[in-house]
């Protein structure tokens, strides 16, 4: 994932937590967003999100 | 600083949204502001490149938030009254009320905004507080700034949370159970973060269907 394209100052990532990750990841496949699959977590790169890491965690992670 | 100032500077300032923005390069902000209803102030905070523009914070009292701030050493915008109509698929209208406090162009390493919601309830209504991939709560928010604004930025967000951690280049300051991460750009991103990872090794996932 390319997230060498921030130039300060600027916020670049959002993290969020989520009662389930299935079904995150269930709702971005269904809405065709393309997303890295880690064992605790759900990341889209910028291009994918407004131009920012957007990352899916649960309490857990 | 009056009491009053003091307990809206460090009580009612707490990450409330982020506003995303952007426009195609070269469009005038006044433009821009026109085909959205925005006040110019609120347009040139939303130009540029699409990204997340300005951490929006609650406010109980804006003018008294504004006066604090100018107390502390701060140009701000006059607070700035708004309405707006929400209109819902369901055919209910919403009038929607708040107060905006912007700092000047220039004053802050990273913008933020201020607002008196003056019609809460309606963003407190249960169906606007779920979202059906289940989201509960923001971890956190990053942002990278210029290597000479690090002290200076992390000095502005300590005034409204816990500096919980502080290293080089880096510091975490936590508001409530949100944290702000501040970095510099050679601290960025955090070692710790998981999307330095070979993409190899997570390949993203196909769109199931095309947009």
């Amino acid at each position: 994932m390319d997230v060498s394209g921030f130039q300060p100052p600027t916020y670049c990532a959002i993290i969020v937590e989520v009662a389930d990750l299935a079904r995150a990841a269930a709702i971005l496949a269904e809405t065709a967003v393309r997303h890295i699959r880690r064992p605790d977590s759900l990341v889209i790169e910028p291009a994918e999100a407004c131009g920012i890491v957007l990352e899916f965690v649960t309490p857990a992670a | 600083m009056t009491d009053v100032a003091r307990r809206a500077a460090e009580l009612v300032l707490e990450p409330a949204a982020v506003i995303t923005g952007g426009w195609p390069p070269g469009m005038p902000a006044d433009d821009f502001a026109t085909s959205n209803r925005l006040e110019p102030q609120m347009a040139m905070v939303l130009a540029g490149a699409q990204g997340i523009k300005s951490l929006v914070n609650t406010l109980a009292d804006a003018d008294a938030a504004r006066s604090a701030h100018v107390a502390a050493g701060f140009g701000m915008l006059d607070v700035w009254s708004k309405q707006r109509v929400w209109l819902l698929p369901s055919g209910e209208e919403l009038l929607v009320a708040f107060r905006v406090l912007l700092p000047e162009p220039g004053q802050v390493p990273l913008m933020f905004n201020g607002v008196e919601y003056r019609t809460l309830h309606h963003y407190l209504r249960p169906e606007f507080r779920r979202h059906r991939n289940g989201a509960r709560r923001w971890v956190s928010v990053s942002a990278v700034v210029d290597d000479e604004d690090f002290d200076e930025a992390v000095a502005i967000y300590e005034r409204y949370g816990t500096a919980a951690m502080r290293g080089p280049g880096e510091a975490t300051i936590a508001v409530r159970d949100t944290s702000l991460r501040l970095m510099t750009s050679g601290a960025w991103p955090l070692p710790s973060a998981r999307w330095t990872c070979p993409d190899s090794n997570h390949p993203p996932t196909a769109p199931s269907s095309s947009r």
